[in-house]
């Protein structure tokens, strides 16, 4: 294998660059979540607002085995990882949305407790899904807007 | 006037070698299966231009075994991204004098 750079032409040169942008995307798409992936997840801390929001913390079975059905998914998910994309913090943004979840759905409890409105729990898990989803496609959309601009 | 061009990187230079770089630049780390797939090589190809790259302190390589399967990992290190941003630099002003 020799290392003798050949210059190339302004039309390998263009023809390079497109390439190295195809790739760059192209490696950005496996590294990302899906949409379905956040759609997904948006649904499953959903249902765990409003069960959250229908008992409080006393909903413990159903929480229980909301999240145990979760984490399994989630190692399931993982196993297929094959790229991780730079500065995307995964832990922090999985812990501070969990945050989210359970205090907006304990604010739903108390609304339930108060006012005792059916729809409630529902309106909860809707607001905890459509949040999760927003932020991350907003998460999604700024990486990939991020790394088009590098190199 | 003469014009002055830029320097390109040798070990980057090769389309292969720059191709690997053009995946892991967005990424933190990639594994080799999808670098394979993506690059389009094969195993041993990939493996000789990682080695080359690793060998120009450009590419980390990590390998672990993850839930019972055993995962070779690929990343652009400092050293490397520089190099690699550098030559991307040379290439758009080559592609430039297209333009001009």
């Amino acid at each position: 294998m020799t290392d003798r750079v050949e210059r190339p032409t302004p039309q390998e040169a263009a023809a390079a660059l497109d390439s190295i942008e195809h790739l760059t995307q192209v490696a950005l798409r496996r590294g990302l979540h899906s949409r379905w992936f956040a759609a997904s997840v948006s649904l499953w801390a959903g249902a765990i607002a409003v069960a959250t929001a229908y008992d409080g913390p006393a909903a413990s079975g159903g929480i229980a085995a909301l999240l145990a059905g979760g984490v399994l998914w989630v190692a399931l998910w993982r196993r297929r990882i094959v790229a991780r994309v730079r500065n995307v913090d995964g832990a922090v943004t999985a812990a501070a949305a969990s945050v989210g979840v359970l205090v907006i759905g304990l604010l739903g409890a108390r609304a339930f407790e108060v006012y005792g409105l059916s729809w409630l729990p529902f309106a909860t898990g809707g607001v905890v899904a459509a949040a999760l989803f927003v932020a991350l496609e907003v998460l999604r959309r700024a990486t990939r807007a991020r790394a088009a601009g590098c190199p | 006037m003469p014009v002055k061009l830029p320097t390109l990187d040798a070990v980057i230079h090769a389309p292969n070698r720059l191709q690997i770089c053009a995946v892991l630049t967005p990424l933190e780390e990639a594994e080799f299966q999808m670098l394979r797939e993506t690059v389009g090589i094969s195993d041993s190809v990939l493996s000789k231009h990682i080695k080359h790259l690793q060998d120009a302190g450009s590419v980390k390589v990590r390998k672990g075994a993850e839930n019972g399967r055993q995962r070779t990992w690929a990343r652009l290190i400092g050293r490397g991204r520089q190099a690699f941003n550098a030559h991307v630099a040379a290439l758009q002003e080559i592609a430039s004098l297209a333009r001009t």
